[in-house]
């Protein structure tokens, strides 16, 4: 009888673990994180589509994560909505005011580059220039904007200056 | 112009003929062309080979990571799979009054874990022992206490897989490998019939155990299991020995003794309330099960047995700081189920002293 009582107690412990008890229910912040992972997934794969649908999952829990914002963007500018994808950039950037704005930054001064929007992309780029350290391809990414705006000497010279390396920001992929 | 300025001009016009001219040899491998400049202004080496191909480094991100692992004080009986940090360490005295009729027996091992590296932990446990022995163990109105150390305690500890999501019930859970062993530093011999039984320390055996460990966090849930065979040597005992199912006693000079195949089985449920505080409670299930055949050594001729307890349990943890945590538990082991062993009720509790490493914060 009592065994029975014991393993009738474990058995309900067990089923809300992995039910409605668990974080994974009730915790927005956890809710969100479980479908970016698995919109991170599905990035990788090239599953974009389903990508979205989760992504659009981890919004409702965090509207203001910029690391959401940022893939949504991914997925938009592979989708061709080009300005869809700047104004959520934009947004991620925002959010992020220390230092960690930088892979926005650079993300969006890519598709401003690549949209012939050269002018922009320097102003956004030239926020990070005074920081102590620059991000893996800040260098080349401003040259490439100074080399679009006429000014081919300060490339020459942004290239040429040795500057503190970053620290290898494993966030990054490598897509 | 200054002698650092002529230098970084002509260093620069050394860079632009060697490596980004147009046509040289080191230009190609470096990915540089001299495509068209849309600028407008004077032909130079693009980075990229054309606007477009600038949009194809857009960078999806990982999802910044969550972590969650709280320091809590943890099971009484069950192992956990994870391993200390390489640079961490903790010391834990535990103490377990082991309650039978007529008799208390506290036994209270000191743990020192020390993270290795290489996904290896070492455990030691020294314990020390307080036993008293009364009626109806002992004739009336008598009684015998004893305090020693008792059998000495290694583990070595591997881990083979960590837990693959903190948040999901079906990912892949931290999984250890333990290897144990057993030293008899505790009396076990020359026993003193003064003292019914209360001077024996320990069952005067060599021990080695192979234990699988697993744990699984589910936040806010952890639950933890293992498994174990303990394998004990062969000894020679005398007149009073009491076996290990703690019933039975020898009565012969130099007997031989062999025990029986020991297996060892536990499983907590764990439920965290406050993370930062490591408060919570535990259901854990323990028991033990020694057959008459010993793995290596033929026969047993020492009694089988076999228990299962079960035990609520709380813990908090207090204080906790980047570099030292304690964490404090408490509970009481409650039989279910007991053959040839005797029934009995364990008051528990324990403290952890946390010294964390560089790489040994826990909390999270």
């Amino acid at each position: 009888m009592t065994i029975t009582r014991i393993f009738g107690a474990a058995g309900i412990a067990l089923l809300c673990s992995t039910g409605l008890g668990c974080a994974a229910m009730t915790e927005p912040d956890v809710r969100a994180y479980l479908h970016e992972q698995n919109a991170y997934g599905e990035i990788k794969k090239g599953e974009l589509q389903k990508a979205e649908s989760e992504l659009r999952l981890a919004l409702r829990d965090t509207p203001r994560e910029p690391t959401i914002l940022n893939n949504m963007a991914y997925i938009e500018y592979r989708q061709g909505h080009y300005q869809k994808a700047i104004g959520l950039l934009e947004q991620a950037r925002v959010l992020r005011s220390d230092d960690n704005d930088e892979p926005y930054i650079m993300n969006e001064a890519r598709i401003l580059i690549a949209h012939h929007n050269y002018r922009r992309a320097l102003a956004l780029l030239s926020l990070i220039k005074a920081r102590h350290v620059w991000p893996k391809d800040y260098q080349k990414i401003m040259a490439e904007a100074l080399l679009r705006n006429g000014r081919s000497a300060e490339a020459l010279a942004i290239l040429l200056t040795k500057h503190d390396l970053p620290i290898e920001k494993s966030q990054l992929s490598n897509r | 112009m200054t002698l650092k300025g002529a230098r970084d001009f002509l260093c620069a016009v050394f860079v632009w003929t060697a490596v980004w001219a147009p046509g040289t040899a080191l230009a190609a491998p470096l990915g540089f062309d001299a495509a068209g400049d849309s600028s407008g202004g004077m032909s130079f080496p693009m980075l990229y080979s054309n606007d477009s191909a600038m949009a194809k480094d857009f960078q999806a991100l990982a999802p910044p990571f969550l972590p969650w692992g709280p320091n809590s004080s943890g099971p009484f009986f069950t192992g956990t799979a994870e391993v200390e940090p390489i640079g961490s360490w903790y010391i834990e005295p535990f103490a377990y009054d082991y309650l039978t009729p007529g008799a208390s027996s506290l036994y209270m091992p000191m743990r020192l874990a020390i993270g290795l590296g290489h996904n290896l932990e070492l455990d030691t446990y020294l314990p020390l022992e307080q036993n008293w022995v009364g009626p109806p163990l002992s004739p009336s109105g008598t009684s015998a206490s004893h305090f020693g150390v008792g059998n000495t305690h290694f583990e070595i500890k591997w881990e083979l897989t960590s837990d693959g999501n903190v948040y999901l019930p079906l990912a892949t859970p931290a999984v250890a490998l333990a290897f144990d062993f057993w030293i008899p530093s505790g009396q076990y011999q020359n026993l003193n019939p003064q003292d019914y039984g209360a001077d024996q320390l320990g069952n005067g055996t060599y021990n080695e155990a192979v234990m699988l460990l697993v744990r699984k966090h589910v936040k806010p849930f952890i639950f933890y299991f293992q498994l174990g065979d303990i394998v004990e040597n062969p000894s020679t005992v005398g007149a009073g020995y009491s076996f290990n199912n703690g019933i039975a006693s020898n009565s012969l000079a130099n007997f031989h003794m062999v025990d029986g195949n020991l297996l060892y089985y536990a499983g907590a449920f764990e439920h965290i309330i406050n993370t930062e505080w490591g408060a919570g409670y535990l259901l854990e299930l323990y028991g033990e099960s020694q057959s008459g055949q010993n793995l290596f050594f033929g026969p047993a001729n020492a009694p089988p047995f076999s228990f299962l307890w079960w035990a609520p349990e709380v813990e908090v943890t207090w204080p906790h700081t980047q570099k030292f945590a304690a964490t404090w538990g408490a509970g009481v082991a409650l039989p279910v189920y007991q053959s040839n062993y005797p029934r009995t009720v364990t008051p528990m509790g324990t403290v952890t002293f946390y010294i964390n490493g560089p790489f040994g914060y826990r909390g999270m």
